[in-house]
């Protein structure tokens, strides 16, 4: 999602050689500052490009980290019910992004090497775990709100409706940057593989879509409508 | 800035107050540049939080000097706390906004960005509450005085939008991260100030309460709005008069529900 100057714009010569690989994909305000001044959500958010060199401990880390800040709007949804409705929502609500980075982007990996596209599997765990981090990191960011609209909005319906929304907005939000890092990779392949794979990326985008509300409507006791479903 | 200055301004963040709350009004894209550089963050934040502070109060105060009395000294509070708690709630949702699409900001920079337009938008209200109370004290009715106020937090929006999109400079994602602060920002704004209605109070209810009991929100009206848009209608009024009397009597408005604050369906509740 980082559109506002291409990565080989950045000045990279300002960069220190620590904070070099995590600033390649960033802002232009953030791009200048050293590693020590780096804000939470670079430090997350990361870097995806084709520069940088994906660690699988740290791409597990931020997965992990993203899970884990989504299940605070878990914990947010679920204070309208109180009692174990708090944990069953904290549970609840990083599942689809467990889900979806561990059922749905293996299955992706095995179709983009039929495709032979130029997209590893380590890369392709860098644009998931930055995907799953930015869907937590907005549902964290929203997690105050959420609580405030469950715990004072006097109907079922619009609680559960307002929680959806957040819901939304953080899932779309972290599947077009999965779709934006899996386009860039795909951006050094040859036209027809490219063309491939966006139609298999968008292919898979809806399929994550599908899955996330499968496990969000199930799995969220806050969704349902009526009071103390589950 | 030069570093005496700095000196200067480190001393108390209260210290440059006048300079600062101009600043605000006259310069806000130079305090939007202030905020993402990080530059004198507190006397610029010490400023914003005085002046949300007071221009929310005054206005507040003039909302319930419609009624008179006590309601003067409740909306002098509730207004400044509605505004408080509505950036304390929106601002960890700007973060992470911003971050998700493509500002890496610190919480600093999202905080001083909140607060000064916080501020800018107050002192707007400040500047309308002399006009409002003028025309309130003139015997100006109960709902055009709630068209009158509403004008003028429109007005201070406006103001405050000033600053949050100067914030934004440049860059694809300005647009879509602007209306997801603006979004942000109404919804949770308009959860707050409906749960610690009333403001104004209208004169002919026998006791005004601080804060109303809990009856729909912003949310809930969207919910009814789809749920009558696909024919079913409902309301909580008859809910209650059902209960109350055992029968649908949606058109009485019994004496007790003034007392109770329930709101019906002519809007004769209190605002």
């Amino acid at each position: 999602m980082h559109a506002h100057v291409p990565d080989h714009a950045l000045p990279v010569s300002a960069i220190t050689e620590d904070s070099r690989e995590a600033a390649v994909d960033v802002a232009p305000q953030e791009s200048a500052l050293d590693a020590s001044t780096q804000t939470l959500g670079a430090r997350l958010l990361g870097a995806d490009d084709a520069h940088a060199t994906p660690s699988l401990v740290r791409e597990a880390i931020r997965f992990a980290a993203g899970l884990g800040l989504a299940s605070l709007y878990g914990l947010a949804i679920g204070a309208r019910d109180g009692g174990t409705a708090l944990l069953e929502n904290a549970l609840g609500a990083p599942s689809a992004v467990l889900a979806v980075g561990a059922l749905g982007v293996p299955s992706f990996a095995i179709v983009l090497a039929l495709m032979n596209a130029p997209v590893d599997g380590l890369r392709l765990a860098a644009v998931t775990s930055r995907a799953a981090a930015t869907t937590g990191l907005v549902l964290a960011g929203l997690a105050p709100a959420a609580a405030l609209f469950a715990v004072t909005s006097s109907s079922r319906e619009a609680a559960a409706l307002t929680a959806l929304l957040g819901l939304l907005v953080a899932g779309a939000l972290g599947l077009g940057r999965l779709l934006v890092g899996l386009s860039r990779a795909l951006a050094g392949a040859d036209s027809a593989t490219r063309i491939l794979g966006t139609a298999v990326s968008a292919g898979f985008g809806l399929f994550a879509i599908a899955l996330a509300a499968r496990l969000w409507s199930t799995a969220l006791p806050a969704l349902s409508l009526i009071e103390g479903a589950r | 800035m030069s570093t005496a200055t700095e000196t200067k301004h480190d001393a108390s963040p209260f210290a440059s107050l006048p300079t600062e709350i101009a600043l605000l009004l006259r310069n806000p894209a130079g305090v939007a540049r202030r905020c993402r550089d990080e530059e004198r963050l507190p006397s610029l934040a010490a400023a914003a939080l005085v002046a949300t502070i007071a221009g929310a109060a005054a206005f507040g105060g003039v909302l319930g000097s419609f009624r008179g009395g006590a309601q003067i000294v409740a909306g002098a509070a509730k207004v400044p706390i509605a505004l408080v708690v509505t950036l304390a709630i929106a601002v960890p949702a700007f973060y992470a906004l911003a971050s998700a699409l493509g500002r890496m900001w610190s919480m600093r920079t999202v905080v001083a960005l909140a607060l000064s337009a916080a501020g800018r938008s107050s002192l707007v209200l400040l500047a309308a509450a002399p006009a409002l109370w003028l025309a309130v004290s003139s015997g100006l009715s109960y709902h055009s005085s709630a068209v009158i106020a509403s004008l003028a937090y429109a007005l201070g929006g406006l103001a405050a939008l000033g600053i949050l999109l100067r914030g934004l400079d440049g860059g694809v994602s300005k647009l879509p991260t602007a209306l997801a602060f603006i979004a942000v920002f109404f919804a949770i704004g308009g959860q707050t100030a409906w749960i610690l209605r009333p403001y104004l109070g209208r004169p002919t209810l026998a006791d005004v309460p601080f804060i109303r009991a809990n009856e729909g929100s912003f949310a809930d009206s969207v919910v009814k709005s789809m749920r009558s848009s696909v024919g079913i209608y409902d309301s909580v009024e008859a809910e209650w008069l059902e209960e109350a009397n055992g029968h649908d009597d949606r058109d009485t408005e019994s004496p007790s529900m003034e007392t109770r604050g329930h709101a019906s369906k002519r809007g004769r509740g209190t605002r």
